[in-house]
């Protein structure tokens, strides 16, 4: 546990997490709030800042988590300099490494997660008009849905 | 800024094999305004470290620029033996443009590794890997293994002969081979050191309008030289064009070129192999990439039959075809001569037989030009400085030869101060340093 | 394949079944689109927009392409930074060049959550840096992975075709890489326009009923189906009349359904109204299907039979135009009606006459299935989701543009193909082919 708990403070340290300020400027330019019709303050750069300072390890449970799609629009308009992508990556990481990958969607060539399950969703359904057989290549992750491409063009 | 080492990093890195780590080095530029670049540079480098036995990857300062053919890659090192003094080898394709964007322009390795390592190289940084999955691979496994790793830029493989220090091994650029045939393979077997990734993300400030003025150049080349037609008119332009009809007939070729080069002497093979595999079917194909002319032409000096499948087993045991032509007599099977390589492989080849390394000026450019040819011997004077400068400057010296018309000049339009007095310069005191070794 | 339709189900039926709204927000919810402007001039003569067109065949792996690209996005020599990135694969020896295909239909303008990309008039899919959060939620979305991101300072940028000059295909030394604006004029279609009109002024105009049946002297042509419905009703077989249908009978089989594209007078009139009105109503299932021609093709033998006279010519739109509309035609109130309700048909889809009734075209179709030519559309050389312009287009409706998309060469069916050629000549990639029969290349296969 202590091993989870300084990896934490790590990502925190190099997120520089501490920093903010609650100002909310993150919020306003994330565009997860013109994907989700339920984007809430938890999911947001700031609540996600707020609940890896106050509640420790439990972020690393929280289904929030994968919603972000690490523009790092927010680290862009921090005053305090925060990057709300270093730290959600970092915990993404550890909880990757744990070997949960329930949330995340893996290329089904290569095995390798490439996208988090609710973003690639979201990718999926704006592209629902397109017929199924052509909408094959979201399963896959970008290199080698390049090589497949690559492939049907002789 | 210092105009010499405008078209550098300016890092030098210093790999510790035993010790798994590595420094970064500022790049002189006192020896970069004395020597240039390229093998000149990888000299000094080399005799600053002479007493760990240091193998000197390094470019030169047009390597990665707009320049035709400005690919090269130049590996410093002393063969072992009792090889006088360090043999240059130039390595094309990919190597030289990638270690340059991996802000790295010079890597000197020292030492031994305990156990076969890979290195990646990136970003700045160097990293070690554990390459033994690699150990002892033929080259199509070690390629895939290499796709794998999303490697993306190029590598340098030390090849199944190589990593068991067999006379005659030659490393490999990709899955082009090399002109290795001074023991490179053997030197990095020796330290344990299976391959070298270098992966580019950066890049470097050349000036815009290079761009056009290599255009010209290309089109200016291409209407002197006509069309470049590959691997087979590479052979045609170094007179070792024998027809070569029966050799590729049905076989279906396609040129390949190393970076940013306009003239390419390379041509990937897909040949059937039913000759050679009676079992196989009508369309069954094997695949193979030719870049050594003299190597081939070797090859079909003793075995014009199956030159092609030789070429293709030397290619995946990691063998020098220079050097194993040398092991046919021309009257053995096929078979039997596959099972003469899988022999030297295993140890049990003819323990007369080693590689030797060349001597006197060959050693600048070595591999490029058959070894023993006598200096002067069909390359005029100006041409070997005009190979000797290539080498310096980190243009592929290969260039020079299937392309005669393109002269130092072109190559000096490339340059931040255009002074050719300089590069020759530099170019004689390279082939003084050539000849003056006993 | 499997995997696609199984999410799309998912997520629809975990939206419903929960009772829960489904998470996500539609494009409506956002900001208004930018609707592109259709202009009505464009129907009858489409955009010429300039595209990179790349040659596998051609393509040596030098990267000057991405160096040069790297140099513009990041005024270095950078190709790591490049829009466009060459695959190289040694083992194959192939290599390929993925770049932005500029989309008719961008994927990722869809799926642009700000909707910051668009596709301006010049054909360019552009990404308005203001909106752009930099999310890459398009690098997701496009099918080919082009290069959006920047893998060494990880921005969205893509390539914007040098706005109109390309740098790539400026310095490509081979010539693999190239841009083009397609063809200046399309021969195809201005001839087939000019027989249309004469055809159409031949036989409606000037001379009269001569569709059905025309002497000049010895010569003499005649429908095909008007003679098997004399043969039929008259239960006679003359053979001057049969000679006379076999014109058009060795015609199909030389040319396929020429006919049907290029000299029907009423094909004629369905074009143009064709330009002229949407095909907007989907047509009921029962309607829908080309065994329906055969159908009347039998009912019109068979009743020709049973009554003993020509049974369908008495109704078919096309002698009716060559008798009723001509200048020396009669003026029968009820055959007047038959024209423009069948070709009212149109708004359903193009040529649903054609496709669906007319027992002309039954008949020939049945010859023209063993007819000389045939339409070869080689998807590997063609540029798939960005392009389909084929499959819109064909009036007939037999490119399957889905399997394209897919990658595979669909197969064109030279029964229901009325060989207007609009596939060949709208083709920028010349990836539409005409072919003979026996000829067995498809374009893009084989070795590139």
């Amino acid at each position: 546990m202590t091993e989870e708990n300084n990896r934490l403070s790590q990502v925190k340290r190099f997120s520089g997490a501490a920093f903010c300020v609650e100002c909310g400027r993150c919020v306003a330019v994330c565009p997860m709030a013109e994907m989700y019709g339920n984007f809430s303050i938890e999911m947001s750069p700031r609540g996600i800042i707020r609940k890896a300072l106050t509640e420790g390890a439990e972020i690393l449970r929280d289904e929030n988590l994968w919603y972000c799609t690490e523009c790092n629009a927010g680290t862009d308009v921090c005053p305090q300099g925060v990057s709300c992508r270093d730290l959600v990556r970092g915990l993404r990481e550890m909880v990757l490494e744990e070997g949960r990958a329930e949330t995340v969607a893996s290329c089904r060539h290569c095995g390798k997660p490439f996208a988090a399950l609710p973003v690639e969703r979201f990718v999926f359904r704006r592209l629902e008009k397109e017929p199924m057989n052509v909408l094959v290549f979201l399963e896959y992750c970008p290199s080698c849905r390049r090589a497949l491409y690559s492939r049907r063009n002789a | 800024m210092n105009p010499d080492t405008r078209y550098y990093n300016g890092n030098v890195g210093l790999v510790d094999l035993a010790a798994r780590s590595f420094r970064v080095l500022p790049l002189d530029g006192e020896a970069v305004r004395d020597r240039l670049g390229g093998a000149a540079m990888n000299e000094h480098l080399y005799e600053t470290f002479r007493e760990d036995d240091p193998l000197v990857l390094g470019t030169g300062p047009l390597t990665g620029s707009f320049a035709p053919a400005s690919c090269l890659l130049v590996a410093t090192f002393r063969p072992s033996g009792d090889s006088p003094g360090p043999v240059h080898v130039p390595l094309t394709l990919r190597a030289g443009p990638e270690l340059k964007f991996s802000r790295f322009d010079y890597l000197v390795f020292l030492g031994k590794a305990d156990s076969p390592t890979m290195i990646r190289v990136r970003e700045g940084s160097v990293r070690f890997a554990g390459g033994g999955d690699l150990f002892g691979k033929n080259l199509r496994e070690a390629a895939l293994r290499m796709e794998k790793e999303k490697a993306g830029g190029a590598w340098i493989l030390a090849g199944r002969a190589g990593i068991r220090e067999i006379p005659g091994a030659a490393a490999h650029v990709g899955t082009a081979g090399s002109f290795d045939r001074s023991g490179l393979a053997l030197f990095m077997g020796k330290r344990n050191l299976e391959a070298v990734l270098f992966q580019g993300t950066d890049g470097l400030a050349f000036p815009s309008d290079h761009a056009g003025l290599s255009l010209e150049l290309v089109r200016r080349i291409r209407s002197r030289e006509g069309k470049p037609e590959g691997f087979r008119g590479a052979l045609r332009r170094l007179g070792l064009d024998r027809g070569d009809r029966r050799i590729f007939r049905g076989a279906e070729e396609k040129v390949m070129a190393c970076y940013h080069c306009p003239f390419p002497c390379m041509t990937h093979v897909r040949y059937p192999v039913r000759r050679f595999a009676p079992g196989k079917g009508k369309k069954d194909r094997d695949a193979l990439w030719l870049a050594d002319p003299w190597g081939f032409a070797a090859l079909r000096e003793k075995r014009p039959a199956d030159v092609l499948p030789l070429l293709g087993a030397c290619r995946e045991f990691g063998l020098d075809s220079l050097f194993a032509a040398s092991l046919f007599s021309g009257d053995e099977t096929f078979s039997d001569a596959v099972v003469k390589l899988e022999n030297l492989l295993s140890g049990e080849g003819p323990a007369v037989l080693s590689q030797v390394p060349p001597s006197g000026r060959g050693r600048i450019w070595s591999g490029v030009l058959p070894p023993g040819r006598a200096p002067g011997d069909g390359a005029s004077a100006s041409r070997e400085e005009a190979l000797a400068a290539a080498m310096i400057l980190g243009i592929c010296p290969m260039f020079l030869l299937v392309a005669p018309s393109v002269e130092l000049a072109d190559l000096l339009e490339f340059l931040p101060e255009k002074d050719g007095e300089r590069v020759r310069d530099a170019a004689k005191k390279l082939l003084a340093t050539g000849l003056s070794v006993p | 394949m499997n995997g696609g339709s199984e999410k799309a189900a998912d997520l629809r039926k975990s939206a419903e079944q929960g009772g829960k709204p489904c998470p996500f927000l539609e494009l409506g919810d956002l900001r208004p689109a930018l609707k592109p402007r259709e202009r009505f001039s464009e129907r009858f003569m489409p955009p010429r927009n300039g595209m990179l067109v790349f040659d596998p065949s051609r393509c040596t792996g030098c990267g000057t392409c991405e160096m040069v690209c790297g140099m513009r996005n990041v005024s270095r020599v950078a190709p790591a930074s490049a829009s466009v990135r060459v695959l190289r694969n040694g083992a194959e020896g192939r290599n390929f060049a993925v770049h932005c295909q500029h989309c008719r239909k961008p994927l990722c303008l869809e799926a642009c959550p700000t909707r910051a990309i668009s596709r301006g008039e010049d054909g360019i899919v552009r990404i308005d840096r203001i909106f752009c959060t930099g999310c890459g939620l398009c690098t997701m979305a496009c099918p080919e992975a082009a290069p959006l991101r920047d893998p060494a300072t990880q921005t969205i940028r893509k390539c914007d075709l040098c706005d109109g000059d390309p740098l790539c295909a400026r310095n490509c030394p081979e010539g693999a890489l190239t841009y083009t604006r397609g063809k200046a004029f399309r021969w195809i279609k201005g001839l087939r326009w000019t027989v249309q009109t004469l055809s159409f002024l031949l036989l409606v105009v000037i001379l009269v009923g001569t569709f059905c049946f025309f002497r000049a002297g010895v010569v003499s042509l005649s429908c095909p189906t008007g003679t098997l419905q004399n043969i039929a009703s008259t239960k006679t077989v003359i053979l001057s009349t049969v000679l006379s249908a076999l014109a058009l009978v060795v015609l199909t089989l030389l040319a396929g359904r020429l006919f049907c594209g290029w000299i029907c007078p009423f094909g004629f009139v369905l074009d143009l109204v064709g330009k002229v009105v949407p095909a907007k109503v989907r047509p009921p299932r029962w309607f829908a299907n080309r065994l329906n021609k055969y159908g009347v093709l039998a009912g019109a033998v068979g009743g020709s039979f049973a009554l003993g006279y020509q049974a369908f010519c008495t109704v078919c739109p096309i002698g009716t135009l060559c008798r009723s509309y001509g200048v020396q035609g009669f003026f029968r109130s009820a055959e007047l009606a038959i024209v423009p309700a069948l070709a009212a048909l149109e708004v359903t889809e193009r040529r649903s006459w054609c496709r669906y009734l007319c027992p002309v075209g039954a008949l020939l179709a049945l010859v023209a299935s063993a007819g000389l030519i045939k339409i070869v559309i080689g998807a590997k050389k063609c540029k798939k989701f960005s392009c389909i312009q084929c499959a819109e287009v064909c009036p007939m409706g037999i490119i399957d543009g889905d399997l394209l998309r897919e990658g595979v060469s669909p197969k064109v069916p030279m029964k229901e193909c009325i060989s207007c050629f609009r596939c060949v000549d709208r083709c920028p990639y010349g990836a539409a082919k005409i072919r003979f029969r026996w000829q067995k290349g498809i374009p893009g296969e084989g070795r590139p």
